[in-house]
């Protein structure tokens, strides 16, 4: 599809640290968009040279960021994120949704970023889980995540969370059978589900 | 995926304009972005419904709701009309798919879904939906949950909507219904087919104290893809 752009050369690790002391992953790894929105140097793949339609510009508001680009109209929210803009917390599980993995939050409410069209998302607010943590401290889900020790290997964490957080949202989460019908978009390989339920309902409860 | 171009109607004429000249309307886009995925779609041109609004759901005079073609799944499935009227309605919305999913996916898109058939994915199998005439690999296959009774000797599938199925003993009759056939049915397993159907109901009085036999209106953007419509059974076939 499109040629990935050069990546920053922050590791990992560099890019966990980063995250942590700022609280803030929306722009650590990527060259964000420039103060009059439009992104800077960064390429937006042959298609876009193509000019026959096929590629759109798009302009939404990423993580509490302005972000316009240049997408081809074939790429997923999920692709844009994870191959352009390095913003990789969000999974590709499935990439048919049916796994939750890449659940973002779209206007507020939780979607499945694979099945997201990038192009359609002019004027969108988009909160993917490296724009959840704000002001400096982990969101209470997330706390709640590392208190019940709610993941073994994580990759379906972020999406969890993601979907968790929109569930409390939603009034879902009064009892332990609601949390589980409530989050059944998403799957966990690992089985964590009896601590993933404990920690949205120890979220929804506030504490 | 092949490449496609998009456009975002602003109006209804508009919007029925482009599908006229071949343009494949995509709503939530959660079968439709994923058919074209796999090789099944690849439309030249998406018509994207969302700029159209159509996504209320209203009591209509003399009973019975209409439901805005492009109102999501999970907003229906929460509606107080909904809920108090048409329970079964509400239940089996939210039965469906996952809340993620019920979020992107609308009313129409629900009903004009494709078949949820493993051959119909699979683009090496002979599918007479997918690939009209090739012939239908689940009637020797694998079949376990396809249809047994109302098939047909070229297509076995089941219609894959929870919410199909609940429209039927919500809906009492059908005033009109042109199926792609040409004939007329008061079938009303075929106003769930076919979306711009008005279905009559012979109740009258507010949807909420209207008893859940009387019948929801499906009504809106929804220009009938006759091309894929089949005969409107819940099980049907080319
Ligand atoms: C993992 C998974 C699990 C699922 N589980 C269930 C389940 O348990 N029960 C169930 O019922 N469904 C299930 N589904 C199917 C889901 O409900 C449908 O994908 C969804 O309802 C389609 O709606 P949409 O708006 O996203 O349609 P789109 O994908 O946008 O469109 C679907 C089709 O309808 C056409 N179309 C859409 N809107 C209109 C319109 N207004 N007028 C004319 N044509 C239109 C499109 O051209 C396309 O051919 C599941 C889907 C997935 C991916
Ligand atoms: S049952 Fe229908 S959808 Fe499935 S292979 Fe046969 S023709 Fe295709
Ligand atoms: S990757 Fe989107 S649901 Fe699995
Ligand atoms: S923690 Fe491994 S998949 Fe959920």
């Amino acid at each position: 599809m499109e040629t990935r752009p050069p990546r920053s050369r922050l590791t990992r690790r560099t890019f966990i640290a980063a995250a942590s002391t700022t609280g803030t992953v929306v722009v650590a790894g990527a060259p964000g968009p420039t103060a009059s929105g439009e992104e800077p140097a960064r390429p937006p793949g042959p298609a876009a040279a193509r000019g026959d339609g096929t590629t759109g510009r798009v302009t939404f508001t990423l993580n509490g960021r302005r972000t316009s680009l240049v997408v081809d109209n074939r790429t997923s929210l999920l692709d844009l994120l994870r191959e352009r803009l390095d913003l990789t917390g969000t999974k590709k599980g499935c990439d048919a949704g049916a796994c939750g993995a890449c659940t973002v939050h779209v206007d507020g409410r939780r979607v499945n970023a694979c099945l997201t069209l990038a192009v359609r998302l002019e004027g969108a607010e988009v909160t993917t889980i490296e724009g959840l943590a704000r002001h400096g401290g982990l969101h209470p889900l997330q706390r709640a995540f590392v208190e019940q020790d709610a993941l073994q290997c994580g990759f379906c964490t972020p999406g969890q969370i993601m979907s968790g957080v929109a569930c409390i949202h939603e009034g879902h989460a009064r009892s332990p059978d609601e949390i589980r019908e409530w989050m059944s978009g998403n799957i966990c390989r690992c089985g964590c589900y009896v601590n993933i339920v404990r920690a949205i309902g120890q979220a929804a409860r506030g504490r | 995926m092949r490449p496609f171009t998009y456009t975002r109607p602003g109006t209804l004429a508009e919007a029925i304009g482009a599908g006229r000249r071949g343009g494949r309307y995509v709503a939530g886009g959660t079968t439709l972005v994923d058919l074209m995925r796999e090789g099944v779609e690849h439309p030249g041109e998406l018509v994207d419904l969302s700029g159209l609004g159509m996504r209320g759901v209203r009591p209509v005079r003399g009973g019975g709701l209409r439901i805005g073609a492009l109102a999501r799944m999970a907003d229906v499935a929460s509606s107080p009309f909904v809920t108090t009227a048409y329970p079964v309605v509400s239940q089996a919305l939210e039965s469906s798919a996952s809340a993620q999913l019920r979020n992107m996916a609308t009313i129409g898109g629900n009903l004009m879904q494709r078949p949820r058939c493993a051959y119909f994915r699979d683009v090496s199998a002979p599918c007479n939906r997918r690939d009209p005439g090739s012939g239908c690999a689940a009637i020797g296959g694998e079949n376990r949950t396809h249809a047994i009774l109302g098939a047909s000797d070229r297509c076995v599938a089941t219609h894959p909507s929870d919410l199909a199925v609940a429209l039927l003993p919500s809906t009492r009759w059908c005033t009109s219904s042109v199926r792609t056939d040409g004939a007329s049915s008061p079938s009303p397993t075929s106003c769930s087919r076919r979306v711009r159907t008005r279905t009559g109901n012979t109740t009258s009085g507010p949807a909420s104290s209207s008893p859940p036999s009387s019948s929801p209106h499906l009504a809106g953007p929804c220009v009938p893809d006759t091309s894929r419509c089949a005969t409107g059974r819940a099980s049907s076939s080319r």
